[in-house]
């Protein structure tokens, strides 16, 4: 049944195994790896374990061997050549504390630090040495070094120093377990590594090689040890490279051990992809399409059977329909009547204000109701409007009638929003279609995408009177992409309690400020002054002083992602400074039936923003109400009780 | 030969189990709890000491209090390290060749967990017994809660599994993980664990026949998302909720059906019994690592007793 398998239903790292590579695009980030140290930041999903798993040597090799190359040739076609090593959390965290002072800890964690690369590094060199690539002369004498500074028995082979640096780890955890035991001995970071390493650097295959640690899950080390690594980033140079893969936000510190900081552009290049305009890049979008070919072609080369080119075509599937579809359900819908009726009535209220007569008031109506559900609804929104911003029905009829500027602009500005409401107040839900959309939802978070893909793909396949076969490849129609979009949407706000740290606070966070934006996006006496408010601002500094824990569950938000940082766009007010923006991640969006585009943002004071965050249940109900009934004549409440509280400080 | 390893204490047999042990260790809450009181009030001849023990959130400190059977006051501390003070401890009062008795029923696992490898590897007494109360209903959440999917009030908070378990600190390898994971009513702890470790296989347990029918349903169904996730709905394992003894034996079939192609992780998310059970097979085989996730218990989550046992746990002492 090689027709019916989903390309999209491995979409983590760890669970390729060796063929992590197949399906890996080098293309993006490839002059990332080079002789400065790299530090790839970004939140789950994003690619890191792949980028750096698939430069390392194994992968690198495997797909070496696949086209048919040899060791020899691996080597020469490769200057760099990267040892992958993932922070085991449990274990670093646990060398900590225990009546045992930091600086003891500190030394025993570059100890196994040392010799966890260090495997990795023999291994390699094994299989140099079994290929007959170099002596087993170049490195005896290492080894003894090796043997040496770890107060172990001299070892003859590189087998035996991996069973003694198997030794090394069995002891660090006794003493983990139990302090009472015999204390590892404590070394300087990154020697074993480099010994081992500089060995082979006399063989002339390997004179112009650069070797890369790359440590994956940094942001899992304690401050101390981060230092350590700091220490060893800070101090690459062209035979040894350290990188690290970090989500964002999990530096703790930049110092080294020497007090020294470790700095962008002069010690490492940094490459963040959770920056919030990332996921409308063409780099992102095409990064995508290279992806989802790689395991499209995977699936489709094992059907057998000759295929057309385009179908490797993600674009092909997630097409994108023309307008028109939601329209069609409003207008199919029974209770479209009722706002009809709710346009009479403020027609009838206004003609009581302008004396309108019957016979105006009935043509007002058939202008204004008679006609599309978009356009009849927005006119509803514009006669709710009141003082500065009423419009009378006679004025609303002319500005329609002559199609005026004004009229356009309404139109442009509020069909988006309209749509919200009428889905709201249709009972319809929104639909979902097409690549651009799929990609903007997944918010720069690949794993999003291929998730959304996967579901997409199971929903075409399991679509009862017109099922998806790759024998016969078709596009998914608009019913198959949106149920992939609320199932994953739904699926992604149900997960983040699985978060760590802080998972369930997040959660209820989430929930709290999607429903805010939810019921700003559905208030059914909406004027739509100010629509679609989907994201937020706040005085940022002023929550790092007042509430520290709030700000830390919002630091572990963004590092999650499911808040984007973005540097503060202007607002109505003219003073306002040390703003941030934060963006919900738009994945969750679907699931709070929310627009997903850059629209409006909504003030929030830090005092709010900590009781959405880590209140009392009352205090978080009382703040989704009050933010729920925000309106553009309100006085935004960022600048009231922050600047009450500064005054009581 | 098999003979009866778990008893329900009811009055017949409480003046025989009272004369069984020297020691009774207990958890750290307050009198009023029912069932933390259950166990010790059941044992009415009981004459030996009785240590409390609790830790922190994260399991990193130890307090104990020693106490005669009236409820007078021996000894107390607070804020010493549970590694190495706990064992430290143990052996000072020589708790080798006695009698003792861990009632598991309020006893935080984080310290759990580590006592009863100690116990059972380095300390060994003469004899030693567990024992459980069971309630009749757990807490339950209030409707209407923004942003709370739990149908449960259990806990505060989770500190998370990327916290090694005291006492089982191991350094991951690079094999396959296959996760044995007993199930509790919280949706998310099994969903965070399974996303951290990542485990090619997983193994759900659910606890079955339950203390009260139809609670191996609902761990079923607050666990539905991770096994839909993990397409495991036909590994679900059962396992009687009220018996160590049976977890032990499922783990050990699992074990040595899977350790040649995987690592054996296993995650005792469900009821203290099975974390009980999970313990001593973790304890007597250094191979298999013990993932958990340090959950912050409500200081009431349980409402009334339903029973208590006891078990006889002394051939684990190894």
């Amino acid at each position: 049944m090689t027709e019916n398998i989903n390309p999209f239903s491995k979409y983590r790292t760890e669970y390729m195994g060796d063929s992590a590579w197949k399906y890996f695009v080098k293309d993006p980030f490839k002059q990332y790896i080079g002789e400065k140290p790299l530090i790839f930041e970004g939140s789950r999903g994003t690619g890191k374990t792949m980028f750096f798993l698939c430069n390392s040597w194994k992968q690198k090799l495997q797909a070496a061997k696949a086209e048919g190359a040899s060791l020899k040739d691996f080597l020469n076609s490769n200057t760099h050549i990267g040892f992958y090593y993932k922070v085991d959390t449990r274990f670093v965290k646990s060398m900590d504390k225990k009546n045992i002072e930091e600086s003891i800890w500190t030394g025993i964690f570059n100890t196994y630090f040392n010799v966890v690369i260090g495997k990795e590094i023999i291994a390699f060199l094994n299989l140099l040495l079994s290929e007959g690539v170099i002596n087993d002369q170049l490195i005896k004498k290492t080894a003894k070094h090796i043997c040496t500074s770890l107060d172990m028995p001299l070892v003859d082979n590189l087998e035996e120093l991996n069973d003694r640096f198997n030794d090394v780890i069995i002891k660090i955890e006794h003493f983990s377990n139990n302090t009472e035991r015999e204390k590892p001995i404590g070394i300087n970071a990154g020697t074993i590594i480099q010994s081992l390493l500089l060995s082979v650097k006399d063989s002339t295959l390997f004179t112009d090689k650069t070797f890369h640690v790359f440590i994956d899950e940094f942001e899992s080390l304690n401050y101390n040890q981060q230092v350590e690594l700091n220490t060893l980033l800070k101090h690459s140079d062209n035979n040894i490279v350290y990188d690290f893969g970090v989500m964002t936000r999990g530096i703790q510190t930049f110092k080294t051990g020497t007090g020294q900081e470790i700095r962008p552009k002069d010690d490492f290049s940094l490459l963040s992809t959770d920056k919030y305009e990332y996921h409308e890049s063409d780099n992102y979008n095409n990064l995508l399409v290279e992806i989802c070919k790689k395991r499209l072609k995977d699936v489709l080369d094992k059907t057998g059977k000759p295929y057309d080119e385009s179908f490797l075509d993600i674009q092909l599937y997630l097409k994108k329909y023309p307008k028109g579809y939601e329209e069609n359900l409003f207008e199919r819908s029974n209770d479209l009547e009722k706002i009809k009726q709710r346009i009479m009535v403020e027609l009838k209220k206004s003609s009581r204000i302008y004396a309108y007569s019957i016979d105006e008031t009935n043509l007002f109506y058939k202008e204004l109701a008679e006609c599309k559900p978009i356009v009849m609804r927005m006119h509803l929104a514009l006669l709710l409007r009141k003082g500065k911003y009423t419009i009378a029905p006679k004025d609303l009829v002319a500005h329609k009638g002559n199609n005026t500027d004004r009229y356009k602009d309404w139109l442009h500005n509020m069909e988006n929003a309209v749509v919200y409401l009428l889905c709201h107040e249709l009972k319809i839900e929104k639909r979902y279609h097409g690549f651009k959309v799929f990609s903007a939802l997944s918010s720069g978070v690949i794993r999003s995408f291929l998730e959304l893909a996967e579901y997409a793909f199971d929903y075409a396949f399991n679509n009862s009177s017109n099922p998806f076969s790759f024998t016969k490849p078709r596009s998914f129609d608009i019913e198959e992409q949106t149920k992939a979009v609320y199932f994953v949407s739904r699926f992604k706000v149900a997960e983040i309690d699985s978060y760590e740290p802080s998972g369930l606070q997040l959660k209820t966070f989430t929930i709290a400020i999607g429903k805010i934006f939810s019921a700003l996006h559905t208030d059914p006496n909406s004027t739509l002054g100010e629509v679609e408010f989907n994201h937020f601002t706040t005085k940022i500094n002023d929550l790092r002083k007042e509430r520290q824990d709030a700000a830390i569950l919002l630091k572990h938000a963004v590092m999650h992602k499911i808040l984007e940082e973005a540097e503060s766009t202007k607002t109505k007010s003219d003073d306002i400074v040390e703003l941030m923006d934060f963006h919900l991640n738009h994945i969750y969006c679907p699931a709070f039936r929310i627009s997903h585009l850059r629209k409006r943002k909504l003030p929030i004071s830090p005092i709010d923003l900590a009781k959405l965050f880590c209140g009392s249940q009352k205090e978080l109900e009382d703040v989704v109400n009050k933010l729920s009934s925000y309106t553009e004549d309100n006085i935004p409440n960022l600048f009231s009780e922050t600047d009450e509280l500064s005054r009581e400080i | 030969m098999n003979y009866q390893e778990k008893f329900e204490i009811d009055n017949s047999n409480s003046s025989y189990f009272s004369d069984q042990f020297d020691i009774l260790i207990t958890g750290f809450r307050e009198e009023s709890d029912e069932r933390h009181m259950y166990f010790r009030k059941s044992l009415s001849n009981f004459k030996g000491e009785i240590y409390s023990f609790d830790t922190c959130e994260n399991a990193d400190k130890l307090s104990y209090r020693i106490e005669d059977s009236g409820g007078m006051l021996i000894e107390s501390q607070d804020d010493k390290s549970l590694i190495p003070d706990l064992e430290k401890l143990l052996k000072n009062k020589k708790f080798y060749g006695t009698r003792i008795c861990i009632d598991i029923t309020t006893i935080k696992q984080g310290l759990l967990f580590l006592l009863v490898k100690l116990l059972t590897k380095d300390i060994k007494p003469s004899l030693l017994f567990a024992g459980y109360t069971e309630p009749t209903e757990y807490k339950k959440r209030k409707l209407s809660v923004i942003g709370e999917t739990e149908e449960y009030d259990l806990y505060d908070k989770i500190i998370g599994s990327s916290k090694s378990v005291p006492g089982f600190i191991k350094h991951q390898s690079q094999n396959q993980i296959l996760l044995i994971a007993p199930m509790g009513f919280d949706s998310q702890r099994l969903q965070t664990i399974y996303e951290n470790l990542k485990p090619k296989k997983l193994i759900p347990v659910v606890g079955f026949p339950s203390f009260v029918p139809g609670w191996n349903l609902t761990a079923i169904k607050m666990n539905y998302m991770v096994l839909r996730s993990s397409t495991c709905f036909d590994m679900v394992e059962t396992c009687e909720a009220s018996s160590p003894f049976e977890m032990y034996n499922l783990i050990e079939a699992v074990y040595h059906r899977h350790v040649s192609n995987f690592d054996i992780y296993i995650a005792p998310l469900g009821t203290r019994p099975h974390c009980l059970g999970a313990a001593l097979f973790a304890s007597n085989n250094p191979s298999v690592y013990l993932v958990y996730d340090f959950p912050v218990e409500k200081k009431f989550r349980s409402e009334s007793v339903l029973k208590a046992n006891i078990y006889h746990l002394s051939k684990f002492i190894k």
